[in-house]
């Protein structure tokens, strides 16, 4: 293994650099905003996209989401 | 005066519950034209209230410390048969049929309900600068913001209108406040309160707590609002412990740390020494204060971040057919959440799994943190930034710069005043434990509250 870690806890590398284009992202997802409003919030998402992106880089495969779901212990 | 102090005045027969309430009543006519801090007043069925408990506690029948005591709920909380807008135009005229689990069990103890208070739309925001219900002011000097999103809940607690009352903590909600209004605000484990029957805003991240004129106060309300809930699946069936201290309650030989690294940087002067100040009071109480190492919190908030405004954008999603519905800063962050995929919050769900794990290695040397709980005292209304470090920062991300990791991690923690700034507003420290150890921060609270950290009454109060 190239790494010389296991396969599950090898870190998932992305591209770097990846810039979004939210406008193409709004029209692709059928999200309905005006050209005004995503001029308005879309330098708060790169940056937000600029530092999540490296932490989500350093994510290992045997790292599951968080549960937030509890079953009903009592069956009712 | 205290939830205890009226206590013990209703059970001397000082006064009635409701000659209490018709005070209450009379503060709400005085003072809410300026602080605009309620959106329904429920005054008669306050009085009904009163006149029940002043009934029970003459026959015998004491429901406890919360028996006769006026209080107000954030317009988040369910209340049956009484408007309740969350301070939107999207629930204007939602009246609903039940009862949020909390306004059950405050009702059970035989508190008296004065209404529904205003808050941040939504609770999507930490000013209170509410569009549609008019601007919460801080009692403290009414040209400056009470903080949010629960600013009307710390507004009428600091100005002596209710002895206590409900808010929610998403990313700081509750401890935003109360640092701004120099009131106590406990945010209480994940799970530890129930969330049926209150307006979700982010599912994996709401809390429900108390804001408080005194620590003890706080502790009394969360004897009354904790405990398992089957109809809220996040519930937890974590014992329930009396949480009140004892009035001689020590500390010493208590750790606790205070993380040098991210939470004291870029700090307000007067917030820096005042919390300093306390941790030198705590010192002198006896507890070993020392510094810890901490996990990366900027990370743990840039994933809480993501994950509000992926769950956000979830729950509102519905009511954005009609985007006029919405003020321009609630409308841009539900904008936000739209746009952003699936992939990044699930990742974010397991960023925070990870932090989670790294932030447990923490009470192996500490019993609890002390931090400050915003970087600066209470911004004007309509302040949009501060200068902090030398940098321009948004009021938004810096006030909760210092909060919001708590509430991803699910930790209580707690903010009680600590002091006034040369600019005569309160500044604001935060205790933080272990998952489900609400008894330990409020020792340490209670313990520096007895030893004379805090600040004198609000002069509204």
């Amino acid at each position: 293994m190239r790494t010389g870690l296991p396969a599950t806890t090898a870190p998932i590398r992305y591209r770097k650099n990846t810039v979004k284009d939210w406008t193409l992202i709004a029209k692709a997802t059928g999200v309905a905003i005006s050209a005004e409003d995503l001029a308005r919030i879309s330098k708060t998402l790169d940056s937000l996209e600029e530092t999540f992106r490296p932490l989500a880089e350093e994510l290992t495969s045997d790292l599951e989401p968080a549960p937030v779901f509890h079953a009903e212990e009592d069956g009712a | 005066m205290t939830i205890r102090e009226a206590a013990d005045s209703l059970r001397a027969r000082a006064f009635s519950a409701v000659e209490l309430t018709t005070a209450a009543i009379g503060r709400i006519e005085r003072f809410d034209p300026t602080l605009k801090a309620f959106i329904t007043v429920t005054a008669e069925q306050a009085l009904a209230q009163a006149q029940k408990a002043d009934s029970e506690l003459a026959a015998g029948r004491d429901r406890g410390p919360l028996h006769g005591i006026p209080i107000a709920a954030k317009d988040m909380f369910f209340t049956r048969g009484v408007r309740t807008t969350a301070g939107s135009l999207v629930y204007e005229e939602f009246v609903p049929d039940f009862d949020a689990a909390v306004i059950e069990r405050l009702e059970s103890a035989g508190a008296v309900m004065l209404g529904k208070l205003n808050q941040h739309e939504l609770a999507y925001g930490i000013t209170s600068d509410n569009p549609h219900f008019e601007a919460v002011r801080n009692p403290w000097n009414i040209d400056h913001s009470p903080g949010g999103s629960s600013g009307g809940s710390s507004a009428a607690v600091a100005s002596g209108i209710a002895y206590a009352a409900l808010g929610t903590d998403t990313g700081g909600s509750i401890r935003i406040p109360a640092s701004f209004c120099g009131t106590v605000g406990l945010k209480p484990t994940y799970g530890r309160v129930s969330r049926y029957g209150v307006f979700p805003l982010g599912w994996s991240l709401d809390h429900v707590g108390p804001l408080t004129r005194s620590v003890r106060d706080a502790a009394q309300v969360l004897n009354s609002i904790a405990g398992h809930d089957r109809r809220d699946a996040t519930s937890s069936r974590h014992p329930v412990v009396d949480f009140v201290p004892d009035e001689d309650c020590s500390i010493r030989g208590m750790r606790i740390g205070f993380p040098e690294s991210f939470f004291f940087d870029r700090l307000d002067a007067d917030v820096e020494s005042s919390v300093r100040g306390a941790l030198a009071r705590a010192q002198s109480l006896g507890a070993v204060v020392k510094p810890v190492l901490i996990p990366d919190m900027e990370a743990v908030n840039t994933a809480g971040r993501l994950i509000l405004l992926c769950e956000a954008s979830a729950a509102l999603e519905p009511h954005l057919v009609n985007r006029l519905q919405f003020g321009p800063d609630v409308l841009a962050l539900l904008d936000q959440g739209r746009l952003l995929p699936a992939t990044d919050y699930i990742h974010a769900q397991r960023l925070r799994k990870k932090f989670q794990h790294e932030f447990a290695h923490v009470w192996s040397e500490v019993d609890c943190l002390i931090t400050p709980t915003t970087p600066t005292t209470a911004p004007r209304v309509g302040q949009n930034t501060v200068r902090l470090g030398g940098k321009e920062e948004d009021v938004r991300l810096a006030s909760t710069r210092l909060v919001r990791g708590m509430d991803v991690l699910g930790l209580p923690a707690l903010s009680m005043p600590c002091g006034l700034a040369t600019n005569g507003l309160p500044v604001g420290l935060q205790i933080i434990g272990p998952p489900f150890d609400e008894a330990v921060i409020l020792r340490v609270a209670a313990a520096l509250e007895d030893g004379g950290v805090g600040i004198p009454p609000c002069p509204m109060c």
